[in-house]
């Protein structure tokens, strides 16, 4: 009945928006995206360039977005971390949002507590920088990816949240807004 | 919000009013009598949802209606005109065009179905509902309707837009992203003003409280007024279709929202539309 890890609904809609990235391409270039594979739609890869005038310039940061459906009701997000396994359950973006890890996880792309090899591959020797709103794992934890149901004391009440009018480049959109305006700390030498 | 028992279907077939008696019998009395009230004006069925109620009743009252055919053309007609509403507050054609589509499809089916797909019935539309695809594809259309029109006219809808547990007043696109746009929150009496007026229906909705109604009742022998307790069920009628249009018709009780019908179970034969 359904496709490959996913309902009808879920392709066509992913088939749309990725139609409509390659065609528009990102504002400034800031981003690609598009499924890892032409046989399964329901995982993509995020480049994403560090926004300039912040620590993050200079850097590309790959994100694996993953859509599958959402964990049984009751089962707080930061809790749930399957989120390599893809459930029987076909998917229901955009009615669910999609999960987004940033791997390998968040780095500093000046800083001296990294060694430079290849533009995406960054050989990390001390913990990557603490952002508020990732987990040290790459997890990115942004209200846009949260249903207003979904533990509605966690956000400010202003934050956008997720429903079915966003999308990948929405978010996206956000992230890369999250890297630049929000304060964080890079520990430097130990 | 969300019915405890998961085997029940989003949307039941129609059902006697009695069985919905039969839950407050060895309660509150006047649940009873109010379900009797009912009974006594005409509404002897009751269809439960665990859906969306009213997006479902939307479709049914078009299939019922005098002329289903037009009442279907005028309905699409509608639908796809709020297109541009949508864009106008900016939700983007990609974001709700596939919901769109399932929707009118499924109403299109009442005039000309696509080949190989059989003309919408009663029993079709009860089929079609009870299948997530479908019925998440309507009632988010709906819903993103309902915030287009209030954040299209923020100015008539500020006034009431308040946090519907903490009670503290919101901006129109927050109230509409927290309590609108997202599924599973229930439609309140703001929600319905401007779905119906998105829509130009007419939805009465029937409030089972439980409470008894203070009425004034006038002594004639003496020519003054007393006051009396009196059971009734008040009808809350949101009237933004033409006059005279026939009206969905809701039962509400608190988190939740069923259908009422004069009729007490479904139709026995799959009647096909000429």
């Amino acid at each position: 009945m359904a496709s490959r890890g996913g309902s009808a609904t879920a392709l066509r809609r992913l088939m749309t928006e990725y139609k409509q990235l390659t065609s528009q391409g990102a504002p400034d270039g800031m981003f690609e995206a598009g499924p890892i594979s032409e046989s399964d739609f329901f995982t993509w890869e995020a480049l994403i360039m560090g926004p300039k005038d912040t620590p993050f310039e200079g850097g590309v940061f790959v994100a694996k977005l993953t859509f599958v459906s959402d964990p049984p009701h009751g089962v707080p997000f930061p809790f749930w971390f399957s989120i390599e396994a893809h459930t029987e359950q076909p998917s229901d973006y955009p009615l669910s949002p999609f999960k987004m890890k940033f791997e390998p996880p968040l780095f500093h792309p000046n800083s001296e507590c990294c060694m430079p090899s290849e533009m995406t591959k960054r050989i990390i020797i001390s913990p990557p920088p603490r952002h508020p709103l990732v987990y040290a794992d790459g997890t990115v934890c942004i209200s846009i990816l949260h249903t207003p149901g979904d533990d509605p004391t966690m956000y400010e009440q202003a934050s956008e949240r997720w429903s079915p009018v966003q999308s990948v480049e929405k978010v996206i959109l956000s992230v890369i807004s999250m890297l630049a305006g929000q304060q964080f700390r890079v520990p430097f030498g130990m | 919000m969300d019915d405890a028992v998961p085997d029940r279907p989003l949307i039941a077939p129609l059902a006697p009013m009695s069985v919905l008696r039969a839950e407050y019998e060895n309660g509150n009395q006047v649940f009873v009598q109010q379900i009797d009230w009912l009974g006594e004006h005409g509404y002897i069925g009751i269809r439960r949802t665990r859906g969306d109620a009213l997006a479902f009743a939307y479709i049914e009252r078009i299939l019922n209606s005098a002329d289903p055919i037009l009442a279907a053309v005028q309905a699409v007609s509608r639908l796809e005109s709020t297109q541009e509403m949508l864009e106008a507050v900016g939700f983007q054609r990609l974001v709700f065009e596939d919901f769109l589509e399932m929707f009118t499809t499924l109403i299109k089916r009442i005039v000309e179905p696509e080949p190989g797909v059989p003309m919408l019935t009663a029993k079709g539309l009860l089929e079609a509902f009870n299948a997530p695809e479908v019925s998440n594809s309507v009632v988010v259309y709906l819903r993103l309707l309902t915030s287009a029109q209030i954040r299209i006219d923020p100015d008539a809808y500020a006034p009431f837009l308040f946090h519907p547990e903490l009670a503290i007043p919101m901006e129109p696109r927050e109230f509409c992203e927290n309590f609108v746009e997202s599924v599973g929150k229930e439609a309140d009496h703001v929600q319905i003003t401007a779905l119906t007026r998105a829509l130009c229906v007419n939805i009465f909705v029937a409030y089972l409280d439980g409470r008894l109604r203070t009425r004034s009742v006038s002594d004639n022998d003496k020519g003054k007024g007393k006051e009396r307790e009196t059971v009734e069920v008040e009808f809350v009628e949101f009237q933004n279709g033409e006059e005279g249009l026939d009206p969905v018709r809701l039962l509400y009780r608190p988190g939740h929202y069923d259908i009422l019908d004069s009729r007490c179970e479904e139709p026995d034969v799959d009647m096909e539309m000429a």
